[in-house]
């Protein structure tokens, strides 16, 4: 849900980061905050457990610039891929306004990418969203490790209409991260200006 | 609770912004809290007071926002409607959450110049005429201007 404050001219955006388990979601986040710079972004603060899976959600917050003389501030979050999380996924989907689904390129995780991508499309409906109005876009990550699906193949299975933009990525060096977010950005504002 | 409602975006005027700050002000000014801040379930800063600038107020929101929503899923674990309240108790600093009504939340953060009870108090009144300051927001939302929002404006961010 953005919020437009005309007082302090600001937009504030919600921006999730989803995907199954060990996906990149937080690498993600970590690598935004590294290449950002600290005028542009607040603390990175992440919930994970032990195992370092993101039990609850990472946040961080944006500042992304003016426009129409508004500050944009974007806040993104990523949520726990993980089934057994479902009730802290639909609480942090809350109000969102832009989704980043962070695919795993490995075959063998093909199955799990399918499956939490319908999962989420059936979250969002329960908490009141149409998918197909929320602005979306697909990084297809891990492009580095050997047995990874093509891109033609992840696009068959998961963007069969060729509706939603995709991005090859190696989150953890910092490839495709950056390309992501940007189309995410440009999504969100034709949104905001369209309504 | 209308989940749907949540889709809407708020729109905050001035004029709307103004009588929010006043009215924490005022609960600070009661209840000798330290901060107090209005904010969206989903986790966004709507209005802020206090003197509380050590804090990060949009990190603070965004977890507090994720710490009520998760208590309100215990709440119906535990067969009740919702927890209307939630306070952390810290050594000197304290978080007391309520819920004004179904999107947003008052967060006030307090420490041992005043009670618990002095900001449960206080917070009752401030909920109530901050209710009614988001019952107005929601009323206008449909007569705001469109504008265009140029990614051009915002490139130079992406670039490394
Ligand atoms: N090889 C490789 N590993 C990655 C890449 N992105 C993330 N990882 C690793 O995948 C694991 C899970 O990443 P994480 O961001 O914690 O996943 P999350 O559960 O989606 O938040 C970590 O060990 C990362 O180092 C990538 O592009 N390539
Ligand atoms: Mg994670």
């Amino acid at each position: 849900m953005a919020v437009l404050n005309y007082a302090a001219r600001e937009i504030t955006c919600k921006i999730v980061y989803c995907g199954p388990g060990l996906s990149g979601k937080t690498v993600n986040l970590q690598q935004i905050y590294k290449m950002v710079s600290p005028d542009r972004r607040g603390e990175l603060v992440s919930l994970a457990t032990e195992t370092e899976r993101t039990l609850f959600f990472d946040f961080l917050p944006l500042d992304l610039g003016t426009v129409q003389g508004f500050k944009l501030r974007f806040q993104l979050y990523t949520t726990p891929g993980q089934a057994l999380y479902e009730a802290s996924r639909k609480l942090i989907l809350r109000g969102v306004d832009g989704l980043v689904f962070v695919v795993d390129s490995q075959r063998s995780r093909l199955d799990e990418d399918v499956r939490i991508f319908e999962a989420l499309k059936k979250e969002l409906a329960a908490v009141g969203y149409d998918f197909n109005s929320l602005p979306f876009v697909f990084q297809y990550n891990k492009r580095d490790l050997p047995d990874i699906v093509s891109v033609e193949e992840l696009n068959e299975k998961l963007n069969p209409d060729g509706k939603y933009k995709y991005f090859e990525a190696v989150a953890i060096e910092g490839k495709g991260v950056m390309e992501t977010l940007k189309a995410i950005s440009q999504e969100v504002l034709l949104k905001l200006t369209r309504g | 609770m209308d989940e749907r409602e949540q889709i809407l975006s708020l729109v905050i005027s001035l004029e709307d912004q103004e009588e929010i700050e006043r009215y924490l002000g005022q609960f600070l000014a009661e209840s000798k809290a330290k901060a107090a801040l209005l904010i969206d379930k989903s986790g966004t800063v709507i209005g802020g007071r206090g003197t509380a600038s050590q804090f990060d107020f949009v990190t603070i929101s965004a977890l507090a926002a994720g710490a009520f929503s998760a208590t309100q899923e215990l709440a119906k674990l535990l067969g009740e409607e919702e927890f209307s309240l939630i306070f952390h108790q810290g050594k000197r600093n304290h978080l007391h959450i309520s819920h004004i009504e179904r999107q947003v939340l008052l967060l006030v953060i307090f420490d041992d110049s005043t009670t618990l009870g002095m900001v449960r108090l206080f917070a009752q009144k401030a909920c109530e005429n901050l209710a009614k300051i988001i019952k107005k927001i929601r009323e206008k939302q449909k007569d705001i201007p469109k504008a265009e929002f140029n990614f051009s404006d915002i490139e130079d961010f992406f670039k490394k």
